[in-house]
């Protein structure tokens, strides 16, 4: 749900003012950046595609109803539809040998590279997910959004994305599980 | 192994855009006008003069569309009237309610004439009907002579036969008796 202010600064993006809508950027890009990453192999791409989504949303704002949707699933959907024109247009198929590649400067925060190595190989396991299940796996697990903003968000009843979310983890897991062997 | 799967995802959460590009991202966004549908919007909310001129150069198109649209009609309605091979002269309404007019207006003069004529006509008649009661005419001495008690069949016969002139005489006053109604 929203909170009164974030509802008084989309009015005002709404209403044009650059300086909402840039609040909305700091506070969501980092988000919905991370969503498109951990669905396409590539940073630049990512950070094309994130770009895109956030133009989109702000030569779209107008079209932004306050109807209980938060507005980050709003987002969310105009990222989802990003990457699967992304995948659909330009025929991108994950190529998993590029993503051996490890990209320390990607995590905010020093880890070990014991970790590093692990969050890799989550990552690269996400991307051997169906479209869905990646979906379900990053806004329940990566972003800890409730089973309802899910739901929300790809227009589906809670309990269908609760189906769909222990789904997506005993897949995980088997692919994990394969990867060690 | 669910719980050491849910750490790992959410260790993921760390990935964070480089702060240069998000930067750059950020101001190129918000650098662009928004869409033209916004725009309209803002257009209604915020009256400024550079509305008013978008606003009457819309109209101004729209005006001369117009009287182009009027002229060309009005050109190909006047083509066809004054140049059609079907317009006819005798299908003209103008004209041959005019045609009509000229002829009512002969007619009235005929008919007045033959009125004159024809009052002329009584008035001779009555003239003549006047004088004969009046006064009897006599073409002259000759024919004075033959209307008296004492004559008989044998002298107009004479009369007849030894008066030549009798009907050039006759002649001469009927054109007199004539002569007087006209006057």
């Amino acid at each position: 749900m929203l909170d009164g202010d974030e509802k008084s600064i989309i009015k005002s993006a709404i209403d044009g003012e650059a300086s909402a809508f840039g609040s909305l950027y700091d506070k969501y890009h980092s988000k919905i950046y991370r969503f498109i990453y951990l669905k396409v192999s590539h940073r630049e791409e990512a950070e094309d595609l994130a770009h895109q989504v956030f133009l989109n949303a702000w030569q779209n704002i107008s079209k932004y109803k306050f109807q209980g949707l938060p507005f980050s699933s709003w987002l969310y959907q105009i990222a989802r539809n990003q990457v699967i024109d992304h995948y659909r247009t330009k025929k991108v198929t994950v190529n998993l040998e590029i993503i051996e590649e490890i990209f320390i400067s990607d995590y905010s925060v020093d880890k070990e590279v014991g970790s590093i190595l692990e969050l890799e190989t989550a990552r690269k396991a996400i991307l051997k997910l169906n479209q869905e299940q990646q979906d379900i796996i990053i806004m329940r697990f990566v972003e800890d959004l409730s089973p309802k903003e899910i739901s929300q968000t790809l227009g589906k009843p809670e309990s269908t994305i609760r189906v769909l979310q222990h789904r997506a983890i005993q897949n995980l897991k088997k692919i994990l599980k394969n990867e060690s062997t | 192994m669910d719980k050491d799967i849910t750490k790992i995802l959410s260790g993921l959460r760390h990935i964070e855009p480089d702060k240069n590009y998000a930067h750059k991202s950020k101001m190129i966004i918000l650098s662009l006008e928004k869409s033209e549908k916004a725009k309209f919007s803002l257009a209604f909310s915020q009256f400024n003069i550079k509305n008013v001129f978008e606003t009457l150069r819309f109209s101004s198109i729209f005006i001369v569309t117009f009287f182009l649209i009027f002229s060309i009609l009005g050109g190909v309605s006047y083509i066809n009237k004054t140049f059609s091979p079907l317009a006819l002269e005798g299908l003209d309404q103008k004209s041959l309610v005019i045609e009509a007019k000229d002829i009512n207006n002969s007619i009235q003069i005929t008919l007045e004439e033959i009125k004159y004529l024809d009052q002329a006509n009584k008035k001779a008649i009555n003239t003549i009907s006047e004088l004969s009661k009046n006064k009897p005419i006599y073409s002259n001495i000759a024919t004075s002579s033959i209307i008296s008690d004492s004559t008989s069949t044998e002298d107009i016969e004479n009369f007849l036969i030894t008066s030549p002139t009798s009907t050039d005489e006759s002649n001469i006053d009927i054109n007199l008796l004539l002569d007087k109604v006209a006057e």
